[in-house]
């Protein structure tokens, strides 16, 4: 890829050639690469987060449902 | 669930995303962090392990709250808010070791092939761990609810007691390599401000995350309880 590059615009620009976020990504020991590994990990842990809320509320109601069918129930404790 | 409780799970998640920004945000010159010898790009990792101990420190506290609720109140529900509380700090203790680990191996032991080598603060945090491991072997072996909540609460407090000398006041009497042990420099002498624009936010944003977890831990246990109530029910 970066061969690619570097036949395209020569040697010297290897940053200009590319598009601002590529230029971002590259920059600083390619350290925003790690950055952007890390953000997609935690974006899948929040969703993770949300759905156990989601499946939570669900539960929830049901057993809401179920208690209210039988009234002695739930009542323990 | 709580209307309160949306807001506030968006705020400790776009926080915490921030937060992970900050920690990666440096080079040029914003928020530029300083070059240390040995530790170089890993003194990022102050934002990520310093916080696990802080953030199971906090949610102990919370466990031990529960605990003693438990004893007055007599009520099971909080024991079932201080057993998710410890267990999310367990998790939280266990990330902390691991963490603690992968960073000395690359930079106190560096070259030298140690993972784990007895520091003072880390045998004492390993210790505490497993006191709150414990708590969960204890649980285990009783099997009366009202028991097992009066017991464990007991314990639980008394795991709590230890968490300032074992994490705090032994290990700054003995030679470690961490910071405010004898002889080395406080975190608040040596932690460039820079750095702590990061790691104060890094600390509230973890403890968010494991309020987060420890309410749907409670919540499933709460639904176990009414789901079994019903069942019997049934019956």
């Amino acid at each position: 890829m970066v061969e690619m590059i570097l036949h395209e615009t020569g040697p010297t620009s290897i940053l200009q050639a590319s598009s601002g976020i590529e230029a971002a990504m590259l920059s600083n020991d390619k350290l925003f690469v790690v950055l952007a590994v890390v953000l997609i990990i935690w974006a899948g842990v929040a969703l993770f987060i949300f759905s156990t809320d989601r499946k939570l509320d669900r539960l929830e109601a049901e057993i809401n449902d179920r208690e209210a069918q039988e009234p002695t129930a739930g009542k323990t404790a | 669930m709580p209307r309160y409780y949306r807001a506030v799970r968006l705020i400790i998640i776009s926080w915490l995303t921030l937060v992970l920004v900050g920690a990666f945000s440096f080079g040029g010159t914003w928020l530029n962090i300083p070059r240390i010898n040995i530790l170089e790009h890993t003194a990022r990792n102050l934002y990520f392990h310093v916080p696990m101990w802080f953030t199971m420190m906090a949610i102990t506290a919370l466990s031990a709250f529960h605990a003693l609720r438990c004893l007055k109140a007599r009520s099971l529900t909080s024991d079932i808010r201080s057993r998710s509380a410890a267990l999310v700090a367990l998790c939280f203790g266990l990330l902390g070791l691991v963490t603690g680990s992968v960073w000395a191996h690359y930079t106190w032991y560096e070259g030298t092939n140690v993972w784990w080598n007895f520091d003072p603060k880390q045998t004492m945090a390993a210790v505490q761990v497993l006191i709150y491991g414990a708590y969960f072997a204890l649980r285990g072996a009783l099997d009366d609810p009202a028991k097992r909540a009066r017991i464990s609460a007991v314990y639980n407090l008394f795991a709590f007691t230890l968490v300032p000398f074992l994490l705090y006041v032994l290990p700054r009497q003995m030679e470690s390599l961490h910071p405010g042990a004898e002889g080395n420099p406080a975190f608040s002498e040596i932690t460039h401000p820079v750095m702590r624009l990061v790691f104060y936010p890094a600390v509230l944003g973890f403890i968010g995350l494991a309020w987060l977890l420890y309410t749907q831990r409670v919540r499933t246990q709460l639904l176990a309880r009414r789901a079994e109530a019903l069942d019997e029910e049934e019956w």
